[in-house]
């Protein structure tokens, strides 16, 4: 999401694109909810975070380089934002617990919006195990249209990710970054992918002949 | 004809019981939040169990084109468990909140212990604090008591009638709960139970209004296509097609509706299956081609 900026900056524009595209009430709801969000406590992100898709509606946003976004991202980024602002040292060891116990549509907010945090690789750990449970849906969120990975996850992490795309029929091109991120190991995970398929008599990921074409052109 | 099986315990049960529902035109469903068939340890346990409801449950039926809801509640058995039951009550108030939660349930009785009676009070409150309606069970061993007794803590603590769906009736209990303004749901089974003549049976005599029925299929003897078969029962009876409309998608919607989370336009349009999802790395799919709707 270009110039959106991080922390209380990010958090106003997220509270301007709720204002746009929430539904009736939506702006009036979420300044409720962050009120209740302060350097004292955040005991009330939960149960707002679980809200959000009732007062906020999923209305989307349209946003290029984040087309996926929609209102209830946005509230949720909000936050998730003031949270940070508030504790940030609770917030980055809450931030895993918000994600494991949401429901699809929470889980699908807290892994679009990171790369708009004050420090983003205080979520690293959670983020990358994210990738990890293999959900299609909890993972589109974390590797489309989404540069946090190619900015934050370690080779090894960032490689998996890829392959992962590749496995579940998610396109390389959905991933922010991917050409500045290509390695050697890279191409050899890919490589043998193709030759695992060809051995089982079956097709071969169109984006692996991709991934080398984009390599040879960086 | 689109079907609603308001009360089906689908973590039970197999892929191949989504198909033959979506098959026979099951579009929506609610799976309760109810024991596992043993008692659980931890209240950790429930909330993994929640969370599976909101999740893979609701995921894998969207791959057959249906539309999952759940509810979220200490069911009647597991209140009578200390260990656990205060704490479950903690993640009932917060698990209500989330999304496609469509009512508070089941509760209710299952001995008519003070336990049991202590927690089905408290949720029901919980509902009202929630504005969510209220899906009761009711016993099974002593049914006519425990029903009236259920009946009496609802009017007791004030809850909207309009709000309460009393589950598992019979010829002996309909009555009661319907004059009570309350909505009346059975439970179909093979072998035990309500069965489809039975159920024409009261729809003959009672009509259609406030009236559900479901198959609660479980994993016990019990049958996911129970609602399709009582339709078609009850056509072959006679009862005419808007009745059975009314009975086995319009009383149901309705009810849930109340909730504010489920949306009426979006209930009547298709699910999009896009049986290349995978949820948490299990693909409900083995080797077969996946079914993309456009």
């Amino acid at each position: 999401m270009q110039g959106v900026g991080q922390g209380e900056r990010a958090l106003e524009r997220m509270r301007e694109l709720v204002a746009q595209h929430g539904v009736d009430g939506a702006s009036a709801w979420l300044d409720e909810a962050l009120e209740t969000i302060r350097p004292d406590t955040l005991a009330s992100v939960r149960v707002s975070l679980a809200r959000s898709a009732r007062r906020v509606g999923d209305a989307p946003l349209a946003l290029e380089g984040a087309p996926h976004w929609t209102a209830r991202d946005a509230a949720r980024a909000a936050i998730v934002l003031r949270a940070f602002v508030c504790r940030p040292g609770e917030a980055a060891t809450a931030y895993g617990q918000w994600l494991r116990r949401g429901d699809q549509g929470e889980q699908e907010s807290l892994l679009r919006m990171p790369m708009l945090l004050p420090e983003p690789a205080a979520v690293l750990a959670d983020t990358i195990d994210a990738c990890r449970t293999n959900s299609e849906v909890v993972f589109r969120a974390i590797a489309c249209r989404n540069p946090y990975p190619a900015a934050h996850f370690p080779e090894l992490n960032f490689n998996q990710l890829v392959l992962k795309a590749i496995f579940m029929g998610v396109a390389v091109g959905e991933i922010d970054g991917l050409a500045d991120r290509i390695t050697p190991e890279l191409l050899r995970m890919a490589d043998d992918f193709a030759s695992e398929r060809r051995a089982a008599g079956r097709t071969v990921p169109e984006d692996i002949p991709r991934l080398h074409q984009l390599a040879a052109r960086s | 004809m689109k079907l609603f099986d308001p009360h089906i315990h689908m973590t039970s049960r197999t892929t191949d019981d989504y198909q033959a529902m979506a098959d026979a035109g099951v579009a929506a469903i609610v799976e309760p939040a109810f024991w596992l068939g043993q008692p659980r340890t931890h209240a950790g346990t429930f909330e993994d169990y929640f969370l599976s409801l909101l999740g893979w449950e609701r995921f894998r039926a969207s791959q057959f084109g249906i539309r999952h809801f759940c509810t979220m509640g200490l069911n009647p058995k597991e209140a009578n468990n200390p260990d656990v039951a205060d704490a479950v009550i903690e993640l009932v108030e917060l698990y209500v909140e989330k999304e496609g939660v469509v009512a508070v349930g089941e509760i209710g009785y299952d001995d008519q212990t003070e336990a049991e009676e202590k927690y089905f009070i408290r949720q029901l409150e919980i509902g009202r604090e929630h504005n969510l309606p209220i899906l009761i069970h009711t016993p099974h061993r002593d049914k006519v008591a425990g029903t009236k007794r259920t009946l009496d803590v609802v009017r007791d603590v004030g809850i909207d009638p309009g709000l309460v769906l009393v589950d598992h009736n019979n010829e002996e209990t309909i009555k009661g709960v319907v004059d009570a303004g309350m909505w009346a749901g059975h439970s179909i089974y093979p072998n035990t139970k309500m069965d489809e003549s039975r159920m024409v049976a009261i729809v003959q005599e009672f009509g259609g209004e406030r009236v559900i029925i479901n198959s609660a299929a479980d994993w016990g003897v019990s049958d996911p296509l129970k609602v399709p078969k009582t339709a078609a029962a009850m056509r072959e009876a006679g009862i005419p097609d808007d009745v059975i409309t009314e009975i086995c998608w319009n009383n149901p919607v309705q009810f849930f509706a109340q909730s504010g989370r489920l949306d009426l336009e979006r209930i009547e349009t298709n699910v999009r299956i896009d049986q290349s999802q995978l949820w948490f790395g299990n693909s409900v799919l083995r080797g077969q081609t996946p079914r993309i709707d456009d």
